[in-house]
């Protein structure tokens, strides 16, 4: 989750805490603190370290399940968890609440197709998605590329998007300081490019415990600040059950949610999530089947607990406090709130968290619009690594520089996260300088489907850890459907194919699709369609490569040889 | 006493899998419908506890999944502490 209307976030809220010197300096303290305990921990990864990939990648295949829990689940939940979601809440009403169904199904993906990921992972040596799938679909050059590109597909937006986010942060708890914006959004870029850089895995998962422990904390604070704004427990109900019918009730407010987009959004937007390349690689780091079985209890209750009791609270609260309006059919944010409805949990901070609750309130505002800082770091850091993963393994390794060896693939790595961090910087910093054309606004644009593009990758996960009855041919060709599918949703179709009359019926069907379904889960049907027509009518992969994957995937009690570990392939077997 | 890697396709395993879809269906998906208000609903929304109702069904369905996701932990996934 995460691709949100975030490049106007907190605009409104450019005056959290009235600005006030209180606020400014602990807000500055907290923060200075945040930032120099990730650089800490940045270093303490790569001291830790050895060389080699498989150690910067996946932090030596030996996550804990406390470190690894709290990564997947600060990786799941970007800014958009404290911003767009309550956003989302105050515009549309109690509806959203479904929405916190999808993390329990992410936490069975966790364990059902992690466990198997992670087994095959560390019989054949796998580092990447494309690693196992081009593995298994005999050594499929296309696929991996194709992988590749739907796992950069979903990296860059997300990236970008979490950059700016912290830059309007910044702005949001230091109006009074000029350029605060791209000195935020340039701070947050370099910290987490320098211990990303430094430290790998290692320090990625290092510094999410800290953000994820700041990320649930914001979420159950902010739900209470809105509680306590209306009065406590009971004038919170009161005010809640007075909000209008269309608050209250499916589709919402805006008609955005009726029960079958809600149903395919919150099946498709855990498992695109939880199959994405940061993820996938967390499933590779874990130490053990157990690891993942702990991660997967911890994220699918105390996320949705956090997201039921604390982002419900504020949006709903912020509801009853600020109701929007509605002029000329559309519905606008209260005029306290802004122009975006995403600043309502900065709105709610500012008006009525320190009148409460006086300096503690002030000292907790602040802690929260870190924790937001700390949510956009956490998913930056985690698709800035696998960014990095995804182009030394399975571009530069295979293209480019075949013969190069593990260093030299460390520190080509550690050089696509230095040039991807610059791009980010300089796209979020000049986004505004252009009207005609922003690469900014089209790649965020294109995060929105971010999910979607990822869930793209379902069909080829279920049939390699669990059916293998697919052919190369079919995977390709599936992957390439639902992928096309989804580009006609993009901004660049759009561009394409207004002012022809196809187009433009194309144009409409696209819309009322929008409107009705998740789109991961509209291409998702052609892609399984093609992947089962085409696999039908080609070669599978040959038996010995089908039972050895079986074997891999297999839990440990299965194998031969009961306790040990999952057979594993010979070293001429791994990728 | 079966070991828990070999639960995979047992009665409980199906269990809890019916119970699952049924939460994600019922809970997020057309079953919704059995309790949703709708916009146009006239007079005070049907609350629970004190809670819109919708809101309350979120919660309630969340209790559900949660509840599978605890029994499927201790008695289903296998706990295997292999190495990689």
């Amino acid at each position: 989750m995460g691709a949100t209307t975030l490049p106007r976030i907190l605009a409104a809220g450019a005056g959290v805490a009235g600005a006030s010197d209180a606020f400014g300096a602990i807000a500055l303290a907290v923060l200075v603190v945040y930032l120099v305990a990730l650089l800490g921990l940045g270093w303490l990864g790569y001291k830790r370290s050895s060389a080699g990939e498989e150690d910067y990648y996946l932090a030596g295949r030996s996550q804990g399940w406390i470190v690894n829990s709290l990564t997947i689940l600060a990786t799941f939940f970007s800014a958009f968890a404290l911003l767009g979601a309550p956003g989302i809440v105050y515009r549309d009403g109690a509806v959203f609440a479904l929405f916190a169904l999808n993390v329990p199904l992410g936490a069975v993906v966790v364990y059902v197709i992690g466990t198997r990921i992670r087994r095959i992972g560390c019989a054949r040596g796998h580092v990447t998605p494309g690693d196992l799938v081009s593995d298994y679909y005999d050594d499929s050059h296309a696929l991996r590329i194709l992988v590749a590109l739907v796992g950069v597909l979903y990296a860059i937006p997300y990236v970008l998007i979490q950059m700016n986010a912290g830059g309007i942060v910044t702005k949001a708890m230091f109006p009074e300081r000029e350029n605060a914006f791209e000195l935020g959004s340039t701070t947050l870029a370099v910290v987490t490019m320098v211990y990303v850089m430094v430290g790998g895995m290692r320090s990625v998962a290092w510094t999410d415990v800290i953000q994820g422990s700041l990320l649930i904390g914001g979420m159950l604070l902010a739900g209470f600040a809105a509680v306590v704004a209306l009065g406590g427990a009971g004038g919170f109900l009161d005010a809640v059950a007075q909000l209008p019918p269309e608050a209250l009730s499916a589709p919402g407010a805006t008609g955005a949610y009726p029960p079958e987009k809600m149903f395919t959004s919150v099946v498709f937007a855990s498992i695109g999530s939880m199959v994405q390349p940061a993820q996938w690689m967390r499933y590779y780091a874990a130490r053990s089947t157990n690891t993942l079985r702990r991660s997967a209890l911890v994220f699918g209750t105390v996320l949705p607990f956090c997201f039921l009791f604390g982002v419900m609270l504020v949006g709903l609260g912020g509801r009853a406090l600020y109701p929007p309006s509605v002029e000329d059919g559309a519905l606008l944010p209260h005029a306290t709130v802004g122009s975006d409805f995403d600043s309502i949990l900065v709105v709610v901070l500012r008006e009525h968290l320190p009148q409460a609750l006086g300096t503690l309130g002030v000292f907790f505002a602040a802690l929260i619009c870190v924790a937001v800082m700390a949510a956009s770091m956490s998913t930056a850091d985690s698709n800035l690594h696998a960014l990095s993963a995804v182009f030394t393994r399975d571009v530069y390794d295979r293209y480019l520089r075949p013969g190069a060896g593990e260093r030299e693939r460390a520190w080509v790595g550690r050089a696509v996260i230095v040039v991807s961090t610059l791009a980010a910087i300089l796209l979020v910093t000049i986004q505004s300088e252009s009207t005609a054309f922003s690469p900014y606004a089209m790649i965020v644009q294109m995060g929105f489907l971010a999910i979607a593009f990822s869930s793209q990758l379902l069909p080829i996960v279920v049939d390699v850890l669990f059916l293998r009855r697919g052919t190369r041919a079919g995977a390709l060709a599936g992957l390439v459907t639902g992928v096309a599918t989804l580009l006609a949703f993009t901004p660049f179709f759009g561009m394409a194919a207004a002012g022809t009359t196809t187009g433009e019926r194309v144009l409409s069907l696209v819309e009322d699709v929008r409107r009705n379904v998740d789109l991961g889960a509209f291409a998702l049907v052609g892609n399984v369609v093609v992947f089962v027509a085409v696999s039908r009518v080609t070669r599978r992969p040959s038996r010995e490569k089908v039972e050895a994957f079986a074997r891999a995937a297999a839990p440990v009690a299965a194998s031969p040889g009961g306790d040990g570990p999952p057979s594993a392939a010979p070293a001429s077997e791994r990728t | 006493m079966p070991r828990r890697a070999d639960l995979g396709r047992s009665p409980l395993a199906l269990a809890l899998a019916v119970v699952f879809v049924a939460a994600l269906v019922f809970g997020a998906g057309p079953g919704l419908r059995l309790v949703d208000p709708g916009p146009d609903h006239v007079g005070p929304a049907p609350t629970v506890l004190g809670l819109p109702i919708v809101y309350a069904w979120g919660i309630a369905w969340f209790i559900v999944e949660a509840l599978v996701i605890v029994v499927a932990y201790c008695f289903l996934w296998d706990c295997a502490e292999e190495a990689g």
